[in-house]
This record gives C-alpha cells, sequence and structure tokens, in this order.
C-alpha cells in the first residue's frame, strides 16, 4: 500500500531538491551571482535518528523530534526549522529542558518511538551574506533507514539551510534566492516525511489520506470504498507497530480499524452484496480474535496495578497475577503475529483498500450506490440508533452482562456509522459523536470488569488444579475479584443514569444530518 | 547594442528574477530600472539586494520617496502598519536594512543617458513629476511637458503599470509597463527592450513573461504584508488606482 504523501513544509522551510547536474560548487558559483560568498566548504556525513508518539502527538503538532549523532543532541524542529536544542544523555528520550519540556507538554508522557532515521552526507557551505552575515548551506544527499532495520533506501539529492542560529531574515533572503534566482524546487516535506514516503511507511499517527475524505457531491458508490480503503490504511499502518510490539497501542489501533472495517461491510452490504462482504466480515472476525487475545490481557494488564491498590494488597503481592498474564501473553501474541505476515491478512487489507462495486451488481445495488451519501447517511445513522432504543427499552435490572456487551456492540456500530460520515456533517455531528462517548466508556469498562473477572477466575481454577493454592494468594485473588463485581455494579448503576439522556443523543444525532455541511 | 528597461518591480522578486533571465535572453547587456522597486510585495530586501549586486542603474519612483520619507519622519513605523494605504510603505521601511536604506536614499530621481548616440531619459512618472501618467493615450503637446528638457529622443518611463511604446511628437516612449504588478488584465510581467543597434533608428518592444506568480502569493500571505491582495497578482488587476 502507498504511503501517504508528504505534509507540506512551511513556507518558508529550507529544504530544496538539488538537481543532479548541479554540483556543489556549480550552486555556490550562483549564489556568488546574488552577492554570497563562500568562506569555508568541507564534506560532512550524519545521522539523525527521528521519533514521535504512536499517534504522532508531534507530528499533529508541527514538530519534529531527532536525536543527531554527530553532537549527541536532542534537536526539536518546527516549521522546518531547529527551534530548540539539548545535549543527549540518556538514549530514550530527551530530558527536562530546552527540548524535553516541549516535548514532554506536547506528548503527555506517551512512550517516544523510533519512526526512521536519515542519513545525510554531502558538503557544507559556510556563506557570507550580502550583508556581511554568516550562514550554513548543505548540499547532501539523503539515505533512509526504517527503525527495524532492513535495506536503507535512497532519497533525493538537497540543499538545505541547517545551522539553528541563523538569523531569520537572512535565512528568508537565502531561501527566496534559491528557489527564484538559483530556480530550485521546494521538497515540499521534511526530511521525515520524505524518508517514511519512500520506505513505504505510514507518517507518525498514520493520519487519514485526504483523497479518502468524503465529499458532500459523494454518491454511496465513491463513498463506500472511501470509508473502507480507511480501515485498510489503518489496518496497514498500525501491522508493523504490532508485530515489533513497540506500544499497545498500535495493536489498539488495528483492532479498532479491524472492528471498524467489519461494521462498514454490515453497513455496505447493500452495495457489495451480502455472500462478498460476509466472506470479507469472516476473514476479519479471524484477525479480530487473534488480536482481542492480546489485548484483553493488555487491558487487564494495565488495570492491575490501580486494582491490586484498590484491593488493599501488599505492594508487589499480585498473588502470581502478573506472570500468569505474561505467560499468556507469549503465545497470543506469537499467534498474531503468524496471522498478521500471513498471506491471508495481506490479501485482506488489500481486498479492503480496492473495494470495487461488482460488474454484475444487482440493480437494487446499483441504484443504492447511486444515492448521494448526505441522502444515505442519516437512514443508517437513526437506524442503528434505533437498534438502541428498541434494546435500550428492554433493560432492567435483570439484564444480563452478556446482553449489556451486545448493547455496547451496537452503540459502537452507531457510533462508528457516525463517523464514517462525519465529515459530511461538519461540527454538529463531531458533537453529537462526543456526547455518544459516555456510554462507550461506561459499557467499556463494565466489560472490562467482566473479562477481569472471568480471568481472575480462570487463573484461581488453573492455580487450584495445579495445587498452587497459598492463603494469601486467594485472599488477593478475592479482593480483585470483589473489585470486578464492585465495578460491574457500579457501571450498572451509571448506565442507568445515562439512559435518561438517549433520547436527547438521538435528537442531536437527528439534527446533525439534516443540513450537510462542508468540514473545514 | 540591447538595453532592457524594466520598472515598478515592487518587491516581487520571483518576478524581478524572471525579468532579468528574459532580458538576457533577450540579449540586452546593461538593465536600467525605472523606480517603484519596493512598496506592496513582500520581497524589498531581495529586490533591493539583487539590484545591487547586479549593479542595475535605476532612479527612485514614487514608492521609494514615501518609504525614505517615513524612514526619516523619525515616526513610529510599527503603529503606520494598521494604515490602510500606507501599511505597505511601513512594512517595506521596517524590513530594509542600512544597506539597502543607503542605494534606495542614493537612487536620482530621473537618469539622462546615451546609448550609441541616442538621448534616452528614464524617468518614473514624468519628468514633472513621479506621480504624473503617461498612458498611451498622450498627445504631441501634453507630452512636450512630460517629456521634460532638452527634449530626449527616448522617453522610458513606468509608474501607470500599463506597457506601450509609440512614437509621440519625435519623442519614442516607451513606457515599460510593470515586472511585478501589472494591472492591464494580463498577469505576466512585463519589460522593455530597446534595441539601439541602427541607431539613430530605435526599436522597441514590450516583452510580457510569466513568472511564478503563486510563490509571491505564498510570500505575501506568509509574510504579512498589510493590505495586501494577493489574488490581484493572479489577475493582473488592481482594485483602485495605482
Amino acid at each position: 500500500m502507498a504511503a501517504l504523501p508528504p505534509e507540506p513544509l512551511g513556507d518558508d522551510a529550507p529544504v530544496f531538491r538539488l538537481p543532479t547536474r548541479l554540483s556543489a560548487a556549480r550552486l555556490a558559483a550562483a549564489l556568488g551571482a546574488a552577492g554570497y560568498t563562500v568562506l569555508q566548504s568541507g564534506g560532512f556525513r550524519r545521522r539523525d535518528l527521528y521519533l514521535d508518539t504512536q499517534d504522532g502527538r508531534l507530528h499533529r503538532a508541527g514538530l519534529r523530534l531527532r536525536r543527531r549523532d554527530r553532537h549527541a543532541t536532542w534537536q526539536l524542529l518546527e516549521g522546518g526549522w531547529v527551534a530548540a536544542e539539548q545535549a543527549a544523555t540518556g538514549e530514550e528520550a530527551p530530558g527536562d529542558g530546552d527540548v524535553g519540556a516541549p516535548v514532554a507538554a506536547v506528548g503527555g508522557g506517551r512512550r517516544l518511538l523510533p519512526q526512521a532515521t536519515v542519513h545525510a552526507s554531502g558538503k557544507r557551505l559556510r556563506l557570507q551574506t550580502p550583508v556581511g552575515a554568516e550562514i550554513e548551506l548543505e548540499v547532501a544527499r539523503w539515505t533512509f533507514a526504517a527503525p527495524d532495520g532492513g535495506p536503507p533506501v535512497a532519497g533525493p539529492r538537497i540543499a538545505m539551510l541547517e545551522r539553528p542560529s541563523v538569523p531569520p531574515a537572512e535565512a528568508q533572503h537565502l531561501a527566496a534566492v534559491l528557489r527564484d534566482l538559483v530556480r530550485l524546487r521546494r521538497l515540499g516535506a521534511d526530511a521525515l516525511a520524505t524518508g517514511l514516503v519512500a520506505l513505504a511507511l505510514p507518517l507518525p499517527g498514520a493520519p487519514v489520506p485526504t483523497g479518502l475524505r468524503l465529499e458532500v457531491s459523494d454518491t454511496m458508490a465513491i463513498a463506500a470504498p472511501k470509508i473502507l480503503a480507511r480501515q485498510a490504511f489503518k489496518m496497514w499502518a498500525n501491522t508493523a507497530g504490532t508485530i515489533a510490539d513497540l506500544d499497545p497501542e498500535f495493536l489498539h489501533d488495528l483492532r479498532v480499524a479491524t472492528r471498524r472495517a467489519r461494521s462498514a461491510l454490515r453497513l455496505l452490504a447493500p452495495l457489495y452484496g451480502d455472500e462478498r462482504c460476509a466472506a470479507l466480515r469472516g476473514a476479519l472476525g479471524w484477525i479480530a480474535a487473534a488480536l482481542g487475545a492480546v489485548r484483553d490481557v493488555d487491558v487487564h494488564r494495565q488495570r492491575i496495578r490501580a486494582e491490586l491498590e484498590r484491593a488493599g494488597a501488599a505492594p508487589g503481592d499480585d498473588a502470581g497475577l502478573a506472570a500468569a498474564l505474561e505467560r499468556q501473553r507469549g503465545p497470543a501474541l506469537e499467534a498474531l503475529r503468524a496471522a498478521l505476515r500471513s498471506e491471508r491478512h495481506t490479501d485482506l487489507v488489500e481486498a479492503l483498500r480496492a473495494m470495487e462495486v461488482a460488474a454484475d451488481a444487482a440493480p437494487e445495488a446499483v441504484a443504492w450506490g447511486a444515492a448521494p451519501a448526505v441522502e444515505v447517511a442519516p437512514v443508517l445513522i437513526a437506524r442503528a440508533a434505533g437498534r438502541i432504543r428498541r434494546w435500550g427499552d428492554a433493560i432492567d435490572a435483570g439484564t444480563t452482562n452478556t446482553d449489556l456487551h451486545r448493547l455496547r456492540i451496537l452503540f459502537k456500530r452507531l457510533r462508528y456509522t457516525a463517523e464514517f460520515f462525519a465529515e459530511l456533517f461538519g461540527e454538529p455531528m463531531r458533537v453529537a459523536i462526543a456526547r455518544l462517548v459516555p456510554y462507550q466508556d461506561c459499557l467499556g469498562a463494565l466489560q472490562d470488569a467482566v473479562v477481569g473477572l472471568a480471568t481472575l477466575e480462570e487463573h484461581v481454577a488453573v492455580r487450584t488444579r495445579r495445587g498452587r493454592t497459598r492463603a494469601g494468594d486467594l485472599l488477593v485473588l478475592g479482593a480483585l475479584m470483589q473489585v470486578q463485581r464492585e465495578e460491574i455494579a457500579r457501571q450498572r448503576g451509571a448506565l442507568a443514569r445515562l439512559w435518561s439522556s438517549l433520547p436527547a443523543l438521538v435528537k442531536a444525532l437527528r439534527r446533525a444530518t439534516s443540513v450537510p455541511r462542508i468540514t473545514t | 547594442m540591447k538595453v532592457a528597461f524594466i520598472a515598478d518591480v515592487h518587491a516581487n522578486f520571483p518576478a524581478l528574477c524572471t525579468a532579468l533571465e528574459v532580458a538576457v535572453r533577450a540579449g540586452a547587456g546593461t538593465v536600467v530600472a525605472a523606480g517603484d522597486l519596493v512598496g506592496s510585495g513582500p520581497h524589498p530586501v531581495e529586490v533591493v539586494r539583487l539590484l545591487m549586486q547586479r549593479g542595475v542603474r535605476a532612479i527612485g519612483g514614487n514608492v521609494e520617496r514615501k518609504v525614505l520619507e517615513l524612514i526619516d519622519s523619525g515616526k513610529k513605523l510599527k503603529y503606520r502598519l494598521e494604515r490602510k494605504r500606507s501599511g505597505h510603505l511601513a512594512w517595506a521601511a521596517l524590513q530594509l536594512g542600512e544597506a539597502e536604506r543607503a542605494w534606495l536614499a542614493e537612487l536620482p530621481d530621473r537618469l539622462d543617458l546615451s546609448f550609441a548616440g541616442v538621448a534616452v531619459r528614464v524617468v518614473h512618472g514624468s519628468a514633472r513629476s513621479d506621480e504624473e501618467y503617461v498612458f498611451p493615450s498622450v498627445t504631441a503637446r501634453a507630452l512636450a511637458g512630460m517629456a521634460g528638457d532638452p527634449r530626449p529622443a527616448v522617453l522610458v518611463c513606468g509608474h501607470s503599470h500599463i506597457p506601450f511604446t509609440r512614437r509621440v511628437g519625435g519623442v519614442r516612449v516607451v513606457n515599460c509597463g510593470s515586472v511585478g504588478r501589472p494591472v492591464d488584465g494580463d498577469p505576466r510581467g512585463a519589460l522593455a527592450i530597446v534595441d539601439f543597434g541602427a541607431a539613430p533608428l530605435v526599436r522597441a518592444t514590450i516583452v510580457r513573461f510569466a513568472y511564478p506568480v503563486a510563490e509571491t502569493m505564498r510570500d505575501l500571505a506568509a509574510r504579512g504584508v498589510p493590505g495586501a491582495v494577493p489574488e490581484e497578482l493572479e489577475r493582473g488587476v488592481k482594485r483602485k488606482g495605482v
């Protein structure tokens, strides 16, 4: 799958593509005609490791973080320029200081993950500007390497202003001279974005390509492939991170994309046909099961520390639960990796990426495809909301947790349906979707507690079978099970209170879909 | 010999670079600039430095005069940025460094040159005023005052942003148009190539050239030039008088 087109840099971004015929010496001569003098020229070689959080928070904020090997420094870039730097002391992340503080503020404590390595080698020209200031220009070739190794990929030749302390007016002047007088073309993307495209990797946080955004004029036949391709893109973008097990959120995002794809196929069956959608949903179910086996353990691992505290367990006393979960996770992760590396998974993602309407589609399917998405979406959203109301009316104190899990799935479907078409309806739809979140949080916490309780019961059963039943452990496990039961009761109570505002939510969704708006 | 006459660059660096390339390709060994080099556009420093570096002979236009008056008046330029009509002049004044200001201050308001024995007068508006327009409809009687004394064989001017060349009352009038801010509905830049090779016969040609207008439009927005309407460049028009 092709990566995203690179994000454009700021208008003053100092990176230019250099034609092969233009050597450093010829470039220096061209700059001489604009009043620049070369004070010094020398070769250089450098390696920059770029980092970002799993969800690309720095990228979204227009920032880049890189570790520069030559001087062992951390550099924070904004709009292509070095905004701050500090000496590197550790390997993982910059500490407090010029770089560490803004990264921590934007990154929100999320782990920084390597995105790509950019090697640059070439010549560095120290130039005197027409008014006597000094500025450094690098004439180099980039080579890119993926974080997991693999063969390096050659990048473009570039001319780039590098020096962090360059006077802004002089940098602006040199950039204008390079662009207008020497006629160099701006690269339009920085080293990381260019490298990720060359390496066929997604940008940090895997933002959805703009080409997959819905337009108000889209018919269902145009909107449907976009909706599915978005999920395919997210699945593709999170597969490598899940296999490498760098951050549990890769697995979570992959699982969400898988669920959304299944939901979308259910929704779009009138266009693609029941049989075709059922086959793909079956394949997605296979991946979803493998993902769920690991994710459930991850969720339990994340919750266990707080729950042990709540249960009053002594520090470090977890009744062997952490080790058991670790043992459970290992084989589940291996099975998942095997599934994700399989041809079946690759074919599945590819099939979702390019879902064309069959040439021999039934007349009803063709008619459904010709309908404008802005007219079909309100019907689909109202239908999903109607199912929830019907289910909800039957809820009482005797409703089982299994039924509430079914209700949770219905809420997910409603949210996914609303999100598939959200761009068509602008801000009111975003607000309405936000009102769905408390229901999902409540039902999600309830289900996590149900799964947690089942896991604990299984753990106790296994230990009992093996004769490893220390009284202290049983007390801890019993207390943990009680925490789960209390959580289940608490969330059921919360759901009952939330339910009273459901009609208002349904009304907000209906209002949001009444007028299509282009999202800006 | 061929001479390129340019005017009204209005701080449009991509247009100036293209104009200089066009002049070289046309075989012009000399370039003369007829004022309004800065103002309105986003690249006053780039334009002045390039003209300085290339040793282009230039005169000042009404915009240079106003920018220098603003600088000399000692008024706080930052407060004048808000002014609707003159904000761009204050902005240009703030961008220019000492070297660029000094170069502009040295510019004469007219040049009397001789190419292959032909007397050429270069003015911005007219010989009387840098704010007087010489339009294509100019009559011989009107031109008598505009060309100044002694009457030149060739009068080169700008200011109106409407390029033309015409023989009027025995004077070859060459209005170079505008390099960086055309207003005649053609968004391409304009310059004049005058061939003195067969003197006393003078052959003048107006050359229109396309330049990367999008870059200038982007910089107008990015650099925050007060009162700028980037779309005007794309359409080659101006809402109000030049």
